[in-house]
């Protein structure tokens, strides 16, 4: 159990390659934290730097605070979940689970008692003599936690290990890891591409992109308050409407003007205090499903042409159209990317046609046309409003 | 005619013969046996499938039995009667006069020297090469000079050696390799270091070796949850162990030999003609020929063994050496038995060598040197037939043994 600090690490290859640049990140004693982010983003790099498999190029890396840059990953005393467990496949389970402490020259009767008692946290018992080729996919990710947690490492580096698994069981080892982890509480690096893991998960998440770290926070921080565009396409599903406006401060109160029309703020409207810097610019505006409604209720309504409806109880997902520029900028784009190619073809298409897509997430039984105009209304103190140049939030 | 006349008719006539016998047969089956119409014609589709592999299996096995099965048998009976007497069957008196030369004795002998040494080095050497040129940038270019014996004769390797081997008298510039080197010895502290030090040494790890592999066979006999495998199995393993202590006494006895032997400084010696130690100096030839076999086999074994398990290994923390052991080699376990008796199989047939460098003599023969001896020299018949026999109950565990490791490979 440590205190891993990452300070400045960075990680460039010899053909000049910047995999990972100044990433600064702690993770305190006994916390799960998930770094999250599209392929190519860097967190496995990050990972594999901390597990040692990785030389660091720049920065350093601090476990308890000494510096661990030089010291091997033999040394470095962590434990490792691969994505597909990479057990050995001519060792039985228990051999498996054993290898950590043999390699390290344990007695052998302690090593009987750990792999036994791994095991049966694991129930694995009745499968020890089994080798992994007999064994099934959640079996073996078993014995892969099973070969990280039967000694006390100083540190979890977990590399996607639930992504080879289909849903039902991903969602039954997922709530198995977390109850691991805080039983055993052993300090934790999670890396995967799935926000839904990431948010249920981690105590903390980071969230990376393109070697470069966004925003690290609790997950209902990152929710909330969503450091840059990135951040915010990125977590939650579905994802945060945007589109773009003019911001303007008018006798009324600001308003938002987009090329379908002026929606007004009403003069009471709680917008960040540095908004004012914005005046007269264009802004990018998010706002989340769950933030649009139906009806005559108070505040600014956008008018919107529902094309779909999707039905999951107990919600229903609106998806409107509505006349306002989509937002291309770089960082909505590599969200999308990491989606599917189809997906920048989609959002290029809606910009081309001066219009965005909008979801709203309303209660089942709301009573909604099959198709046609719809108003949707939201709260102005629930918009996110985005620099469109940087993609930073306006705070 | 033109002999590439010749081989292009051949070629024809051999492709030809095989598409016209495969086309043929089928339509004799599909149109004149078991014809697909008429009231019966899906029992005949059924009837003709059936039928249909053994057709296609035919030549290979006719061609197999003509040129392999019959000669087994009728070595056997050749080996059980006596030309000078007509033919007539003398039972098992071949094999009882083979048994009282000692010639056959030398050469079971140097046959199981050969059978253990050669594979065992040309395996380990390989995998060593195969595990270290992976690590360097000029890998590929050592690989292919290791490799490149694979491409020379075992004749024209052995006139090589036999260069190597060769002695001019004293005082003469040795054209030899050996004898310049070991003239270069004069009994100083190098001489100690290199002619007594490291023949000691060498000697130790492979009594080592040779007790740890005894151990991992005779520990099922000890241990009885790991024991496996029928009976066979076991009383092969009580094989191995006894030809292992064998080779212990042998080493020790060596061990003994390097401190006290007086060695004969400055004079070129004829290597080929020292008793014992010569037939080290053929099996050299052949490790040096297999080497790159085994190199390449297993080179190409180590890259298919899963990075991540050498990762999750590395992290488990085990070192270089456990990595290599407890990690790759057994991955490729399967690679490296069947690259072992693969050569194996190479070394008991192994015959141009000894036939090109000493023809059996000094102590030298081995089986198939004196099989040839017996049935083409003395053309006696019987004694030949015999020791060919031996040669193939000896080839027989081993092929026994190789069909059951791919079978376990398999499953």
């Amino acid at each position: 159990m440590a205190k891993i600090q990452f300070d400045g690490v960075g990680k460039r290859y010899d053909n000049g390659a910047h995999a990972v640049r100044d990433l600064n990140l702690t993770i305190e004693d006994g916390e799960f934290m998930v770094v999250v982010g599209p392929s190519g983003c860097g967190k496995s790099t990050a990972l594999r730097m901390a597990a040692g498999l990785e030389p660091i190029t720049e920065g350093r890396l601090l476990f308890d605070g000494h510096e661990v840059n030089a010291l091997s990953a033999r040394d470095r005393d962590v434990a490792m979940v691969f994505q597909n467990y990479a057990l050995y496949p001519h060792m039985t389970v228990s051999e498996n689970i054993a290898f950590p402490l043999a390699s390290r020259g344990m007695a052998k009767d302690e090593i009987a008692q750990r792999v036994a008692r791994a095991a049966e946290t694991l129930g694995l018992t009745e499968y020890l003599s089994r080798r992994p080729k007999a064994l099934s996919g959640g079996q073996r990710q078993r014995v892969a936690m099973g070969r990280a947690i039967v000694r006390d490492p100083r540190l979890f580096l977990m590399d996607e290990p639930l992504s080879n698994l289909d849903a039902k069981l991903r969602n039954q080892m997922r709530a198995e890891i977390i109850g691991l982890q805080k039983t055993q509480g052993v300090t934790t690096l999670y890396v995967t591409h799935d926000q839904t893991e990431a948010m249920t998960m981690g105590d903390r998440i980071a969230i990376m992109r393109g070697g470069v770290l966004q925003q690290a926070g609790a997950p209902r921080d990152l929710y909330d308050h969503p450091a840059n565009l990135f951040v915010a396409a990125f977590i939650g599903s579905p994802a945060m409407n945007l589109f773009q406006a003019d911001l303007r401060f008018t006798d009324s109160g600001p308003v938002l003007v987009t090329s379908g029309g002026t929606l007004e703020l009403g003069p009471g409207a709680a917008l960040p205090a540095r908004a004012r810097d914005h005046d007269n610019r264009t802004v990018v505006v998010g706002l989340r499903p769950e933030h649009l409604s139906l009806g005559d209720g108070p505040g600014p309504s956008l008018a919107a042409t529902l094309t779909l409806t999707e039905e999951l109880p107990p919600e229903k997902l609106l998806h409107t159209l509505i006349t306002a520029e989509t937002p291309m900028t770089d960082q909505v784009v590599a969200v999308a990317a990491d989606v599917d190619a189809s997906a920048v073809g989609d959002l290029a298409q809606d910009a081309r046609a001066h219009r965005s897509r909008l979801v709203a997430r309303l209660p089942v039984d709301t009573p909604v046309p099959a198709s046609g105009p719809l108003d949707l209304r939201f709260d102005p103190a629930r918009l996110h409003l985005f620099d469109a140049r940087d993609g930073q939030v306006i705070r | 005619m033109n002999p590439a006349l010749q081989g292009l008719i051949t070629i024809i006539v051999g492709v030809g013969g095989c598409v016209g016998y495969f086309w043929l047969s089928n339509q004799v089956l599909d149109k004149v046996l078991f014809p697909a119409r008429g009231d019966d014609a899906g029992r005949n589709i059924n009837r003709a499938n059936q039928i249909r592999p053994w057709l296609f299996l035919f030549p290979a096995i006719f061609a197999l039995g003509l040129y392999l099965a019959y000669p087994v048998v009728e070595t056997l009976r050749l080996s059980l009667t006596d030309r000078d007497a007509g033919g007539a069957f003398v039972g098992l008196e071949n094999y009882r006069r083979m048994m009282a030369e000692d010639t056959f004795w030398e050469a079971m002998r140097n046959n199981m020297l050969w059978l253990i040494v050669v594979p065992a080095a040309s395996t380990a050497i390989g995998l060593l090469v195969a595990q270290l040129t992976d690590r360097i940038a000029w890998g590929a270019i050592a690989k292919s000079l290791i490799f490149m014996p694979m491409a020379i004769s075992f004749v024209g390797a052995s006139v090589i050696f036999k260069l190597i081997y060769d002695a001019r008298p004293a005082g003469q510039a040795q054209i030899g390799v050996m004898n310049a080197v070991w003239l270069q010895f004069d009994g100083g502290p190098m001489s100690f270091i290199m002619l007594r030090l490291l023949p000691a040494i060498i000697l130790i790890a492979f009594i080592a070796v040779v007790a740890y592999v005894a151990w991992i066979f005779l520990k099922p006999f000890f241990d009885t949850s790991l024991r496996k495998g029928g009976a066979v199995i076991q009383a092969m393993r009580g094989v191995f162990a006894i030809v292992a202590a064998w080779l212990i006494f042998l080493s020790l006895r060596s061990l003994w030999g390097v401190f006290t032997i007086t060695y004969a400084y400055g004079e070129p010696q004829q290597w080929l003609t020292i008793p014992f130690w010569n037939n080290f100096f053929l099996m050299v030839v052949l490790i040096w020929i297999q080497t790159g076999f085994a190199m390449v086999i297993l080179s190409a074994a180590l890259r298919g063994i899963p990075e991540e398990t050498i990762e999750a290994a590395i992290i488990d923390g085990a070192n270089p050496f456990q990595i290599f052991f407890k990690i790759k080699v057994p991955q490729i376990m399967g690679t490296i038995v069947v690259v072992w008796t693969t050569i194996t199989l190479v070394v008991l047939k192994v015959f141009d060598i000894v036939f090109a460098m000493t023809n059996g003599q000094w102590d030298t023969q081995v089986l198939a040197n004196y099989m040839y001896d017996k049935l083409f020299r003395s053309l006696d018949w019987g004694v030949g037939s015999a020791s060919a026999m031996i040669i193939m109950l000896l080839v027989s565990p081993i092929l026994i043994w190789n069909v059951w490791s791919a079978r376990k490979e398999m499953k």
